[in-house]
């Protein structure tokens, strides 16, 4: 059988080593390869599509200042995500919808009218968790990150990320509104 | 429990991913606008340094054993050339809309009947199923490039 | 002191160094090498575009096809089927589809795919567009026009 590619056929340490060398359209292809991935992040992070947008553009530039001599020690996602991170909380300070101590992810947070009631059950569960569990769910669930990935994400040793998740998984099964979501 | 405990965690998944179901879509100018400053900033960043020629060869000493490298791979290219221009058998069962020829339009047609249930025959792959592998290889024979293509 | 060669040893020799020779002079037509990227358009006239096999061809630049991307619209957005062995060569077909309702597909010219290339700076890049198939929802072959433009640089 003969074989498909349905994605670019460079790696991302290919790219990367290209772009080094100064060719700027292999920087383009990480773009275009990342691209809706860190944006629909940054929704996921501000609510807002402008913001995203422009978190998009500068999550972008601030990478490309870091050729040549860029080195990829991780999963580019681990790298690129407290990149966005940090941007998204900027973003919102400047925008003033973010206040220390309110929840980080405002996409998934804000309660929807148009959703169903037990939708708005796992968000009100979600929101209960502490910041730095919920972060880690988020990371594993919906970025569908592993592991290893997020405690470089994230910065934090590997145990660290399990104890987190664990925890933070005890807590939403023993949440009674959430229960029945999941019997 | 650890089968509890993974049917807990994929419900999970699948409830946390369609509360953020709302993707957005980058609009075509905000693309040009990305990537023209980052062309602009790989102009600047490169100008004063040096770009890196892509480095020379070195002179290989031949040794006695590698002189036979050529001909292996004479013999590989001559055993993927057999290979590729075998006549395609099924290739009957590969037409789906029955137009007479494979193109991505039959890939296109299995991928619909697959979407909407009907059934169908169409194993492709012979491996006993219908299914996503074979709309795959329909669109793999669909874009395989013809024999004068592929130098 | 003497050596003698067998034929079949002074064939491999003659391979081996037509090779090397090529090896060594490589990096002088590496170094005028510059990179590009083509963006393919179908304007599919007002017919919700669900399916296109396209192939092109370059005729001249020395060019080589090293990556294939998706297009903008949603529909099109993942990059289209292709063979690998196309990379490193001149021509390339490349085919894509979407199940998704008419209301979801590109009715005006939209871009569907990008390649980059690799070509010689001393020669004018120039290629040949052949649309191979494209349909609407119900699988009805259309004639969109095709385009392929090269990336303006900034």
């Amino acid at each position: 059988m003969e074989e498909l590619i349905e994605q670019e056929s460079f790696s991302d340490a290919e790219l990367i080593r290209a772009a080094n060398a100064g060719d700027s359209t292999a920087f383009e292809a990480l773009y275009f390869r990342y691209r809706d991935w860190v944006v629909n992040l940054a929704f996921r992070f501000t609510a807002d599509r402008e913001l995203a947008l422009d978190i998009l553009q500068d999550t972008f530039f601030y990478f490309s200042k870091k050729f040549p001599g860029f080195e990829l020690t991780c999963q580019l996602k681990s790298f690129l995500y407290p990149v966005v991170k940090n941007l998204s909380i900027n973003a919102r300070n400047k925008a003033r919808r973010y206040q220390p101590g309110e929840e980080l992810f405002a996409q998934i947070e804000a309660p929807q009218p148009a959703q169903t009631a037990s939708e708005n059950d796992l968000r009100f569960a979600l929101a209960s968790l502490p910041e730095t569990h919920r972060e880690v769910v988020l990371l594993r669930f919906l970025e569908e990150m592993p592991l290893a990935e997020i405690a470089d994400a994230l910065e934090i040793p590997l145990g660290t990320v399990k104890s987190r998740l664990h925890n933070a998984l005890e807590l939403l099964r023993e949440n009674p509104k959430i229960k029945s979501l999941f019997e | 429990m650890n089968e509890d405990n993974k049917n807990f965690e994929e419900k999970l998944g699948k409830a946390i991913r369609q509360l953020a179901k709302e993707t957005i879509f980058v609009p075509p100018a905000k693309d040009d606008e990305i990537v023209g400053g980052i062309r602009k900033r790989f102009d600047r960043q490169f100008l004063n340094k040096k770009k890196e020629k892509i480095p020379a060869k070195k002179i290989v000493r031949v040794s006695r054993w590698q002189r036979w490298i050529p001909l292996a791979a004479s013999i590989l290219v001559a055993a993927s050339i057999l290979y590729f221009s075998r006549p395609a058998s099924s290739r009957s069962v590969a037409d789906v809309n029955g137009d007479g020829k494979v193109d991505v339009l039959d890939a296109f047609a299995l991928a619909n009947q697959l979407k909407s249930g009907a059934s169908v025959s169409a194993d492709v792959n012979g491996d006993g199923v219908v299914d996503e592998k074979d709309v795959r290889e329909i669109a793999a024979r669909a874009v395989r490039l013809e024999e004068g293509d592929r130098s | 002191m003497k050596r003698s060669f067998s034929p079949l040893e002074a064939l491999i020799e003659v391979v081996g160094f037509a090779i090397l020779l090529a090896c060594l002079l490589a990096p002088r037509v590496q170094a005028q090498s510059r990179f590009a990227i083509y963006d393919l358009f179908i304007d599919p006239q007002a017919e919700p575009l669900a399916a296109y096999q396209v192939k092109i061809k370059a005729s001249s630049g020395h060019v080589k096809i090293i990556s294939v991307e998706g297009g903008e619209h949603p529909a099109f957005k993942a990059a289209p089927y292709f063979v690998p062995t196309a990379i490193q060569k001149e021509t390339i077909k490349l085919a894509a589809f979407s199940t998704v309702t008419a209301k979801e597909l590109p009715e005006q010219q939209t871009r569907v795919a990008s390649i980059h290339i690799q070509f010689d700076e001393s020669e004018a890049v120039k290629f040949d567009l052949k649309l191979q198939a494209a349909a609407t929802v119900n699988g009805r072959p259309i004639e969109p026009r095709l385009r392929l433009v090269e990336r303006a640089q900034e």
